[in-house]
Protein backbone atom coordinates (compact mmCIF):
# COMPACT_ATOMS: atom_id res chain seq x y z
CA UNK A 1 0.00 0.00 0.00
CA UNK A 2 1.02 3.37 -1.06
CA UNK A 3 1.43 5.80 1.75
CA UNK A 4 -1.55 7.87 -0.16
CA UNK A 5 -3.56 5.73 0.41
CA UNK A 6 -3.25 4.66 4.33
CA UNK A 7 -3.66 8.45 4.66
CA UNK A 8 -7.04 8.49 2.77
CA UNK A 9 -7.91 5.34 5.05
CA UNK A 10 -6.80 7.02 8.25
CA UNK A 11 -8.38 10.31 7.42
CA UNK A 12 -11.43 8.55 6.68
CA UNK A 13 -11.26 6.34 9.70
CA UNK A 14 -10.99 9.62 11.78
CA UNK A 15 -13.77 11.29 10.13
CA UNK A 16 -15.83 8.51 11.06
CA UNK A 17 -14.71 8.78 14.56
CA UNK A 18 -14.59 11.91 15.12
CA UNK A 19 -18.61 12.90 13.85
CA UNK A 20 -20.03 10.14 15.64
CA UNK A 21 -18.24 10.51 18.80
CA UNK A 22 -19.36 14.29 18.23
CA UNK A 23 -22.40 13.58 17.57
CA UNK A 24 -23.52 10.19 19.09
CA UNK A 25 -22.78 8.14 22.52
CA UNK A 26 -21.52 5.53 20.61
CA UNK A 27 -18.36 5.25 21.86
CA UNK A 28 -18.86 6.36 25.40
CA UNK A 29 -19.02 2.83 26.41
CA UNK A 30 -15.65 2.28 24.61
CA UNK A 31 -14.29 5.23 26.27
CA UNK A 32 -15.67 4.17 29.29
CA UNK A 33 -13.46 0.33 28.83
CA UNK A 34 -10.64 1.48 27.43
CA UNK A 35 -10.06 4.27 29.99
CA UNK A 36 -10.93 1.73 32.71
CA UNK A 37 -7.98 -0.35 31.27
CA UNK A 38 -5.97 2.58 30.97
CA UNK A 39 -6.43 3.67 34.85
CA UNK A 40 -2.51 2.20 35.79
CA UNK A 41 -1.12 4.05 33.07
CA UNK A 42 -2.69 7.23 34.96
CA UNK A 43 -1.37 6.10 37.56
CA UNK A 44 2.67 5.55 36.53
CA UNK A 45 2.09 9.14 35.15
CA UNK A 46 0.87 10.45 38.09
CA UNK A 47 3.18 9.03 40.41
CA UNK A 48 6.63 11.04 39.97
CA UNK A 49 4.81 14.19 40.19
CA UNK A 50 3.26 12.85 43.46
CA UNK A 51 6.24 11.60 44.72
CA UNK A 52 8.04 14.42 44.34
CA UNK A 53 5.36 16.19 46.45
CA UNK A 54 5.05 13.81 48.59
CA UNK A 55 8.99 14.21 49.24
CA UNK A 56 8.67 17.32 49.56
CA UNK A 57 6.30 17.21 52.31
CA UNK A 58 8.64 14.29 54.07
CA UNK A 59 11.13 16.64 54.08
CA UNK A 60 9.94 19.21 56.16
CA UNK A 61 10.91 20.33 59.10
CA UNK A 62 10.03 19.62 62.45
CA UNK A 63 9.75 23.55 63.08
CA UNK A 64 7.23 23.51 60.24
CA UNK A 65 5.17 20.87 60.94
CA UNK A 66 4.88 21.83 64.50
CA UNK A 67 4.14 25.52 62.96
CA UNK A 68 1.80 24.01 60.42
CA UNK A 69 -0.53 21.93 63.18
CA UNK A 70 -0.92 24.80 65.47
CA UNK A 71 -2.14 27.28 62.23
CA UNK A 72 -4.43 24.25 61.62
CA UNK A 73 -5.66 24.29 65.56
CA UNK A 74 -6.14 27.90 65.42
CA UNK A 75 -8.20 27.81 62.26
CA UNK A 76 -9.98 24.33 63.52
CA UNK A 77 -10.87 26.29 66.44
CA UNK A 78 -12.44 29.62 64.39
CA UNK A 79 -13.93 26.77 62.31
CA UNK A 80 -15.55 25.09 65.76
CA UNK A 81 -16.71 29.01 66.84
CA UNK A 82 -18.56 29.54 64.04
CA UNK A 83 -20.03 25.89 63.49
CA UNK A 84 -21.43 26.52 67.28
CA UNK A 85 -24.40 29.02 65.46
CA UNK A 86 -24.42 26.80 62.06
CA UNK A 87 -26.65 23.89 63.82
CA UNK A 88 -29.17 26.92 65.47
CA UNK A 89 -29.05 28.33 61.64
CA UNK A 90 -30.01 25.33 60.33
CA UNK A 91 -32.41 24.94 62.46
CA UNK A 92 -33.87 28.08 62.45
CA UNK A 93 -33.36 27.20 58.62
CA UNK A 94 -35.59 24.18 58.87
CA UNK A 95 -38.49 25.89 61.01
CA UNK A 96 -39.06 28.63 58.25
CA UNK A 97 -38.62 26.39 55.13
CA UNK A 98 -41.37 24.17 56.69
CA UNK A 99 -43.57 27.70 57.52
CA UNK A 100 -42.73 28.38 53.73
CA UNK A 101 -44.04 24.83 52.97
CA UNK A 102 -40.38 24.81 50.58
CA UNK A 103 -38.56 21.46 50.29
CA UNK A 104 -36.31 21.05 53.57
CA UNK A 105 -32.78 20.66 52.23
CA UNK A 106 -30.86 17.47 53.38
CA UNK A 107 -27.46 17.49 53.75
CA UNK A 108 -25.37 16.51 50.39
CA UNK A 109 -23.24 13.62 50.54
CA UNK A 110 -19.63 14.38 49.58
CA UNK A 111 -16.79 12.82 49.12
CA UNK A 112 -13.58 13.82 48.93
CA UNK A 113 -11.09 13.52 45.56
CA UNK A 114 -7.78 14.28 44.29
CA UNK A 115 -6.49 15.47 41.39
CA UNK A 116 -4.59 13.26 39.23
CA UNK A 117 -1.19 15.06 37.78
CA UNK A 118 -2.41 13.69 34.07
CA UNK A 119 -2.09 15.93 30.80
CA UNK A 120 -5.26 16.52 29.48
CA UNK A 121 -7.01 17.40 26.75
CA UNK A 122 -5.25 20.90 25.45
CA UNK A 123 -7.61 22.28 24.00
CA UNK A 124 -10.25 22.46 27.42
CA UNK A 125 -10.02 22.98 30.68
CA UNK A 126 -10.13 19.86 32.41
CA UNK A 127 -8.64 18.14 35.02
CA UNK A 128 -8.60 13.94 36.06
CA UNK A 129 -9.26 12.95 39.44
CA UNK A 130 -8.59 9.82 41.43
CA UNK A 131 -12.58 8.74 41.37
CA UNK A 132 -14.72 6.94 38.69
CA UNK A 133 -17.64 4.86 38.96
CA UNK A 134 -17.16 2.33 41.37
CA UNK A 135 -17.64 5.10 43.85
CA UNK A 136 -20.20 6.28 42.17
CA UNK A 137 -19.36 8.96 40.43
CA UNK A 138 -21.88 9.81 37.59
CA UNK A 139 -21.84 12.05 34.49
CA UNK A 140 -22.90 15.99 35.51
CA UNK A 141 -22.07 15.40 38.91
CA UNK A 142 -21.33 19.01 40.90
CA UNK A 143 -17.50 19.12 41.77
CA UNK A 144 -16.97 21.85 45.17
CA UNK A 145 -13.65 21.95 47.05
CA UNK A 146 -13.48 24.54 49.95
CA UNK A 147 -13.12 27.57 47.84
CA UNK A 148 -16.43 27.43 45.84
CA UNK A 149 -17.52 25.20 42.38
CA UNK A 150 -15.05 24.15 40.41
CA UNK A 151 -17.14 22.37 37.61
CA UNK A 152 -18.67 19.03 36.89
CA UNK A 153 -17.75 15.41 35.69
CA UNK A 154 -18.18 15.12 32.37
CA UNK A 155 -16.74 11.81 32.50
CA UNK A 156 -16.47 9.18 34.58
CA UNK A 157 -14.28 5.59 33.96
CA UNK A 158 -13.81 2.90 36.66
CA UNK A 159 -11.56 4.55 38.65
CA UNK A 160 -10.87 7.52 37.55
CA UNK A 161 -12.95 10.76 35.98
CA UNK A 162 -12.37 13.88 34.12
CA UNK A 163 -14.38 17.09 35.51
CA UNK A 164 -14.82 20.42 33.20
CA UNK A 165 -14.05 23.39 34.74
CA UNK A 166 -16.43 26.00 35.25
CA UNK A 167 -14.12 28.46 33.29
CA UNK A 168 -14.13 25.97 30.13
CA UNK A 169 -15.69 28.12 27.17
CA UNK A 170 -18.23 24.93 26.93
CA UNK A 171 -19.42 25.34 30.41
CA UNK A 172 -21.84 27.71 31.47
CA UNK A 173 -23.39 27.88 34.89
CA UNK A 174 -26.54 29.26 36.44
CA UNK A 175 -25.94 31.62 39.53
CA UNK A 176 -27.33 34.09 41.06
CA UNK A 177 -26.15 37.56 42.74
CA UNK A 178 -25.83 36.79 46.60
CA UNK A 179 -26.51 40.64 47.13
CA UNK A 180 -30.42 40.80 45.32
CA UNK A 181 -30.98 37.45 44.16
CA UNK A 182 -30.71 38.42 40.44
CA UNK A 183 -30.34 35.40 38.40
CA UNK A 184 -27.75 34.89 35.14
CA UNK A 185 -25.86 32.55 33.57
CA UNK A 186 -21.87 32.76 33.78
CA UNK A 187 -19.93 31.06 30.85
CA UNK A 188 -16.61 29.81 31.00
CA UNK A 189 -14.19 31.95 28.97
CA UNK A 190 -11.15 29.64 28.13
CA UNK A 191 -9.18 32.04 30.40
CA UNK A 192 -8.95 29.52 33.65
CA UNK A 193 -9.59 32.09 36.01
CA UNK A 194 -12.54 34.07 33.69
CA UNK A 195 -16.29 33.60 33.80
CA UNK A 196 -18.28 35.97 31.65
CA UNK A 197 -21.89 36.68 32.56
CA UNK A 198 -24.12 36.78 29.67
CA UNK A 199 -27.19 38.29 28.22
CA UNK A 200 -27.54 40.80 31.22
CA UNK A 201 -28.84 44.22 30.41
CA UNK A 202 -27.20 47.47 30.68
CA UNK A 203 -29.61 48.84 33.51
CA UNK A 204 -28.66 45.68 35.96
CA UNK A 205 -27.78 45.65 39.27
CA UNK A 206 -24.69 44.18 39.45
CA UNK A 207 -21.24 45.62 40.67
CA UNK A 208 -17.65 44.81 40.68
CA UNK A 209 -17.32 42.72 43.90
CA UNK A 210 -20.43 41.23 43.96
CA UNK A 211 -20.51 37.65 44.98
CA UNK A 212 -21.98 35.13 42.63
CA UNK A 213 -23.67 32.02 44.24
CA UNK A 214 -25.35 28.97 42.34
CA UNK A 215 -28.87 29.59 42.19
CA UNK A 216 -29.78 25.58 41.85
CA UNK A 217 -31.83 26.27 38.35
CA UNK A 218 -30.71 23.62 36.07
CA UNK A 219 -30.61 21.06 38.60
CA UNK A 220 -27.31 20.34 38.08
CA UNK A 221 -25.52 22.25 40.72
CA UNK A 222 -26.93 22.45 44.06
CA UNK A 223 -28.04 25.78 45.73
CA UNK A 224 -26.29 28.13 47.08
CA UNK A 225 -22.60 27.38 46.39
CA UNK A 226 -19.98 30.12 46.02
CA UNK A 227 -18.87 30.55 42.83
CA UNK A 228 -17.44 33.98 41.47
CA UNK A 229 -16.80 37.43 42.74
CA UNK A 230 -17.54 39.80 39.80
CA UNK A 231 -14.63 41.64 38.70
CA UNK A 232 -15.51 44.19 35.99
CA UNK A 233 -18.96 45.53 35.19
CA UNK A 234 -18.98 47.69 32.05
CA UNK A 235 -21.97 49.37 30.70
CA UNK A 236 -20.66 49.58 27.40
CA UNK A 237 -22.06 51.97 24.63
CA UNK A 238 -23.50 50.68 21.86
CA UNK A 239 -23.63 46.99 22.73
CA UNK A 240 -27.01 45.44 23.87
CA UNK A 241 -25.98 43.86 27.23
CA UNK A 242 -23.59 45.02 30.17
CA UNK A 243 -20.17 43.23 29.67
CA UNK A 244 -19.63 41.39 33.23
CA UNK A 245 -16.47 39.54 34.06
CA UNK A 246 -15.93 37.36 37.38
CA UNK A 247 -13.37 35.47 38.81
CA UNK A 248 -13.77 31.88 39.81
CA UNK A 249 -13.40 31.68 43.92
CA UNK A 250 -11.61 28.57 43.78
CA UNK A 251 -8.32 28.50 42.19
CA UNK A 252 -8.77 26.36 39.26
CA UNK A 253 -5.25 26.47 38.17
CA UNK A 254 -3.89 25.15 41.50
CA UNK A 255 -6.48 22.12 42.47
CA UNK A 256 -5.46 19.96 44.62
CA UNK A 257 -8.06 18.22 46.38
CA UNK A 258 -11.94 18.21 45.68
CA UNK A 259 -15.08 17.51 47.09
CA UNK A 260 -17.81 15.22 44.95
CA UNK A 261 -21.20 16.18 45.51
CA UNK A 262 -24.60 13.51 45.38
CA UNK A 263 -27.68 15.23 45.65
CA UNK A 264 -29.90 14.10 47.90
CA UNK A 265 -33.43 11.37 47.69
CA UNK A 266 -33.91 11.75 43.97
CA UNK A 267 -32.13 10.26 41.18
CA UNK A 268 -28.70 11.05 40.48
CA UNK A 269 -28.04 13.00 37.63
CA UNK A 270 -31.36 13.69 36.46
CA UNK A 271 -30.70 17.11 34.78
CA UNK A 272 -34.37 17.91 34.56
CA UNK A 273 -35.27 16.77 37.87
CA UNK A 274 -36.67 20.21 39.77
CA UNK A 275 -35.82 19.34 42.92
CA UNK A 276 -34.07 22.39 43.24
CA UNK A 277 -36.20 24.46 41.63
CA UNK A 278 -36.84 27.57 43.30
CA UNK A 279 -40.03 28.17 45.41
CA UNK A 280 -42.51 31.00 44.75
CA UNK A 281 -41.86 33.44 46.82
CA UNK A 282 -45.39 34.67 47.40
CA UNK A 283 -48.11 32.76 49.03
CA UNK A 284 -47.91 29.21 48.99
CA UNK A 285 -49.36 27.59 45.22
CA UNK A 286 -47.91 24.54 45.34
CA UNK A 287 -49.24 23.08 48.77
CA UNK A 288 -52.63 25.41 47.51
CA UNK A 289 -53.18 23.20 44.51
CA UNK A 290 -52.14 20.24 45.67
CA UNK A 291 -54.86 19.84 48.63
CA UNK A 292 -56.60 22.67 48.36
CA UNK A 293 -55.83 24.36 51.44
CA UNK A 294 -56.76 27.51 51.70
CA UNK A 295 -54.11 30.02 53.48
CA UNK A 296 -54.32 29.90 56.56
CA UNK A 297 -53.13 33.83 57.52
CA UNK A 298 -54.24 36.10 54.57
CA UNK A 299 -54.27 39.01 56.61
CA UNK A 300 -50.49 39.54 57.31
CA UNK A 301 -49.08 37.21 55.27
CA UNK A 302 -48.18 34.62 57.54
CA UNK A 303 -47.22 31.27 55.61
CA UNK A 304 -49.92 28.33 55.54
CA UNK A 305 -49.46 25.38 57.08
CA UNK A 306 -48.16 22.25 55.52
CA UNK A 307 -50.27 19.60 54.34
CA UNK A 308 -49.11 18.17 51.45
CA UNK A 309 -50.46 14.77 52.10
CA UNK A 310 -54.25 16.16 52.17
CA UNK A 311 -54.70 16.65 55.27
CA UNK A 312 -57.57 19.50 55.95
CA UNK A 313 -56.52 22.74 55.97
CA UNK A 314 -54.72 23.97 58.87
CA UNK A 315 -57.16 26.66 60.43
CA UNK A 316 -60.21 23.96 60.20
CA UNK A 317 -58.28 20.90 61.91
CA UNK A 318 -56.61 22.87 65.11
CA UNK A 319 -58.32 25.94 65.15
CA UNK A 320 -54.76 27.89 64.74
CA UNK A 321 -56.03 30.34 62.02
CA UNK A 322 -56.87 33.07 64.70
CA UNK A 323 -53.87 32.91 66.46
CA UNK A 324 -52.21 33.35 63.20
CA UNK A 325 -53.78 36.05 62.46
CA UNK A 326 -53.16 37.82 66.22
CA UNK A 327 -49.58 37.72 65.97
CA UNK A 328 -48.22 37.15 62.88
CA UNK A 329 -46.69 33.35 63.14
CA UNK A 330 -47.24 31.13 60.97
CA UNK A 331 -49.45 27.73 61.99
CA UNK A 332 -47.42 24.46 62.25
CA UNK A 333 -47.17 21.80 60.09
CA UNK A 334 -50.05 19.66 60.67
CA UNK A 335 -48.79 16.91 58.29
CA UNK A 336 -47.61 14.98 60.84
CA UNK A 337 -50.24 15.19 63.79
CA UNK A 338 -47.74 17.61 65.67
CA UNK A 339 -49.63 19.90 67.73
CA UNK A 340 -49.94 23.37 65.85
CA UNK A 341 -47.68 26.10 68.45
CA UNK A 342 -50.15 28.65 67.19
CA UNK A 343 -52.21 28.90 70.41
CA UNK A 344 -49.40 28.21 73.22
CA UNK A 345 -47.17 30.86 71.29
CA UNK A 346 -50.54 33.37 71.65
CA UNK A 347 -50.65 32.15 75.81
CA UNK A 348 -47.33 33.00 76.23
CA UNK A 349 -47.78 36.69 74.80
CA UNK A 350 -50.67 36.95 77.20
CA UNK A 351 -49.16 36.27 79.83
CA UNK B 1 16.08 -11.86 11.28
CA UNK B 2 12.10 -12.56 13.35
CA UNK B 3 14.54 -12.27 16.51
CA UNK B 4 15.81 -9.06 14.95
CA UNK B 5 12.27 -8.08 13.77
CA UNK B 6 10.75 -8.63 17.17
CA UNK B 7 13.38 -6.45 18.82
CA UNK B 8 13.20 -3.88 16.51
CA UNK B 9 8.86 -4.29 16.70
CA UNK B 10 9.18 -4.03 20.52
CA UNK B 11 11.57 -1.19 20.57
CA UNK B 12 9.20 0.97 18.17
CA UNK B 13 6.20 -0.05 20.42
CA UNK B 14 7.54 0.57 23.45
CA UNK B 15 9.16 3.66 22.75
CA UNK B 16 5.84 4.68 21.65
CA UNK B 17 3.93 3.99 25.13
CA UNK B 18 7.02 5.53 27.11
CA UNK B 19 6.30 8.58 24.97
CA UNK B 20 2.53 8.42 25.53
CA UNK B 21 3.06 7.88 29.28
CA UNK B 22 5.62 11.02 29.13
CA UNK B 23 2.82 12.95 27.23
CA UNK B 24 0.26 12.64 29.65
CA UNK B 25 2.74 13.92 32.57
CA UNK B 26 1.06 17.16 34.34
CA UNK B 27 3.90 19.48 34.95
CA UNK B 28 3.03 23.50 36.04
CA UNK B 29 1.30 25.10 33.75
CA UNK B 30 4.19 27.53 32.75
CA UNK B 31 6.59 24.36 31.94
CA UNK B 32 3.91 22.51 30.28
CA UNK B 33 3.15 25.04 27.57
CA UNK B 34 6.65 24.96 26.26
CA UNK B 35 7.12 21.10 26.18
CA UNK B 36 7.47 19.18 23.01
CA UNK B 37 4.73 16.64 21.74
CA UNK B 38 7.29 13.34 23.00
CA UNK B 39 4.23 10.63 21.12
CA UNK B 40 4.14 12.49 17.94
CA UNK B 41 8.15 12.99 17.79
CA UNK B 42 8.63 9.44 18.70
CA UNK B 43 6.34 8.21 15.77
CA UNK B 44 8.35 11.22 13.87
CA UNK B 45 11.59 9.54 14.43
CA UNK B 46 11.10 5.94 13.63
CA UNK B 47 8.90 7.20 10.47
CA UNK B 48 12.38 8.57 9.38
CA UNK B 49 14.37 5.60 10.50
CA UNK B 50 12.56 3.07 9.51
CA UNK B 51 9.77 3.84 6.59
CA UNK B 52 9.16 0.39 6.01
CA UNK B 53 8.16 -0.71 9.42
CA UNK B 54 6.51 2.44 10.74
CA UNK B 55 3.96 3.96 7.94
CA UNK B 56 0.96 6.19 8.46
CA UNK B 57 -1.62 3.25 10.29
CA UNK B 58 1.28 3.48 13.14
CA UNK B 59 0.58 6.83 13.85
CA UNK B 60 -2.88 6.70 13.33
CA UNK B 61 -2.89 3.87 15.61
CA UNK B 62 -0.75 6.06 18.27
CA UNK B 63 -2.67 9.19 17.46
CA UNK B 64 -6.03 6.90 18.30
CA UNK B 65 -4.23 6.44 21.64
CA UNK B 66 -3.60 10.06 22.32
CA UNK B 67 -7.11 10.75 21.71
CA UNK B 68 -8.34 8.41 24.28
CA UNK B 69 -5.46 9.18 26.82
CA UNK B 70 -6.14 12.99 26.78
CA UNK B 71 -9.97 12.52 26.07
CA UNK B 72 -10.15 14.40 23.07
CA UNK B 73 -12.50 13.82 20.76
CA UNK B 74 -11.67 10.61 19.07
CA UNK B 75 -10.13 10.80 15.75
CA UNK B 76 -8.15 14.25 15.94
CA UNK B 77 -5.13 13.33 17.14
CA UNK B 78 -5.24 10.39 15.03
CA UNK B 79 -5.58 12.09 11.63
CA UNK B 80 -3.23 14.40 12.54
CA UNK B 81 -0.51 12.04 13.46
CA UNK B 82 -1.27 10.22 10.52
CA UNK B 83 -0.99 13.32 7.96
CA UNK B 84 2.33 14.48 9.43
CA UNK B 85 3.84 10.54 8.73
CA UNK B 86 2.05 10.74 5.52
CA UNK B 87 3.63 14.30 4.71
CA UNK B 88 7.39 12.39 5.58
CA UNK B 89 6.86 9.16 3.60
CA UNK B 90 5.45 10.45 0.83
CA UNK B 91 6.89 14.18 0.46
CA UNK B 92 10.60 13.51 1.74
CA UNK B 93 11.36 9.75 0.53
CA UNK B 94 14.70 10.17 1.12
CA UNK B 95 14.86 11.97 4.14
CA UNK B 96 16.88 8.79 6.13
CA UNK B 97 19.85 10.07 3.55
CA UNK B 98 19.56 14.01 4.55
CA UNK B 99 22.16 15.53 7.05
CA UNK B 100 20.26 15.57 10.62
CA UNK B 101 19.99 19.29 10.00
CA UNK B 102 18.00 18.96 7.08
CA UNK B 103 16.23 16.22 8.89
CA UNK B 104 15.33 18.46 11.70
CA UNK B 105 13.87 21.15 9.29
CA UNK B 106 12.01 18.81 7.24
CA UNK B 107 10.74 17.33 10.73
CA UNK B 108 9.86 20.41 12.42
CA UNK B 109 8.05 22.03 9.60
CA UNK B 110 6.14 18.71 9.41
CA UNK B 111 5.38 19.17 13.21
CA UNK B 112 4.11 22.66 13.17
CA UNK B 113 1.65 21.51 10.34
CA UNK B 114 0.46 18.81 12.14
CA UNK B 115 0.29 20.92 15.66
CA UNK B 116 -2.23 23.39 13.10
CA UNK B 117 -3.92 20.54 12.66
CA UNK B 118 -4.75 19.74 15.35
CA UNK B 119 -5.67 22.82 16.43
CA UNK B 120 -7.69 23.24 13.76
CA UNK B 121 -10.14 19.71 13.78
CA UNK B 122 -10.06 20.58 17.40
CA UNK B 123 -11.40 23.79 16.06
CA UNK B 124 -13.85 22.85 13.46
CA UNK B 125 -15.43 20.08 15.90
CA UNK B 126 -15.97 21.89 19.11
CA UNK B 127 -15.53 24.82 21.35
CA UNK B 128 -11.88 25.07 21.90
CA UNK B 129 -10.14 27.75 24.11
CA UNK B 130 -7.78 29.32 21.87
CA UNK B 131 -4.43 29.06 23.01
CA UNK B 132 -1.41 30.15 20.79
CA UNK B 133 1.04 28.71 23.13
CA UNK B 134 -0.06 25.62 21.84
CA UNK B 135 2.42 26.55 19.03
CA UNK B 136 5.95 26.85 21.10
CA UNK B 137 4.97 22.73 21.45
CA UNK B 138 6.17 23.10 17.89
CA UNK B 139 9.65 25.49 18.66
CA UNK B 140 10.32 22.84 21.42
CA UNK B 141 9.27 19.87 19.27
CA UNK B 142 11.97 21.45 16.93
CA UNK B 143 14.61 21.54 19.83
CA UNK B 144 14.00 18.40 21.08
CA UNK B 145 13.82 15.99 18.25
CA UNK B 146 17.40 15.55 17.38
CA UNK B 147 18.18 14.75 21.00
CA UNK B 148 15.33 12.47 20.68
CA UNK B 149 16.28 10.88 17.40
CA UNK B 150 20.13 10.19 17.92
CA UNK B 151 19.06 8.16 21.66
CA UNK B 152 16.56 5.99 19.88
CA UNK B 153 18.89 5.32 16.68
CA UNK B 154 21.65 4.63 19.23
CA UNK B 155 19.29 2.10 21.30
CA UNK B 156 17.69 0.93 17.93
CA UNK B 157 21.12 0.35 16.60
CA UNK B 158 22.45 -1.54 20.17
CA UNK B 159 19.44 -4.33 18.61
CA UNK B 160 20.08 -4.23 15.37
CA UNK B 161 23.88 -3.37 15.34
CA UNK B 162 24.27 -4.74 11.18
CA UNK B 163 23.41 -2.13 8.60
CA UNK B 164 20.52 -3.93 7.83
CA UNK B 165 18.58 -0.79 7.83
CA UNK B 166 20.12 0.35 4.94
Amino acid sequence: MSPNVRLALAVVLSLVLVLVDNNSDAFKDVRYFVESYLTSVYYIADAPVSVIASGGERLKSYQELAEENRALKNTLSDMRIELLRYDSVIHDNEELRRLNNSPIKEPYQKMGAEVMMVDTNPFSLTVMINRGRKDGVYEGQPVINEQGVVGQVISAAKSVSRVLLISDQNHAIPVMVMRNGIRAIATGTGVINELNVVNMPRNVDIQAGDLLITSGLGGRFPAGYPVATVTVFDRKEGLQFAEIKAQPLATLDRLRYMLLLWQPDDGRGDIGELSDFDWPRTGAKPAAGKSGARPAADVNGAKPAENGNGAEPAADANGAGPAADANGAGPAENGNGAPAPGPEREGGNDD
Amino acid sequence: MTIKGTGVFLLVWLSIAAALVLSIIKLPASVSDYLPNYACLTVLVWAVALPDRVNVMTGWVTGLCMDFLLGTTLGIHAAAFSFMVWMLSSQFESIKYYSLVEITIAVGTVNFLGQFILFWGEHLFGVVTVDYNIFWTSVSSFVCWPVLYIILMSVYHLISPKNEDE
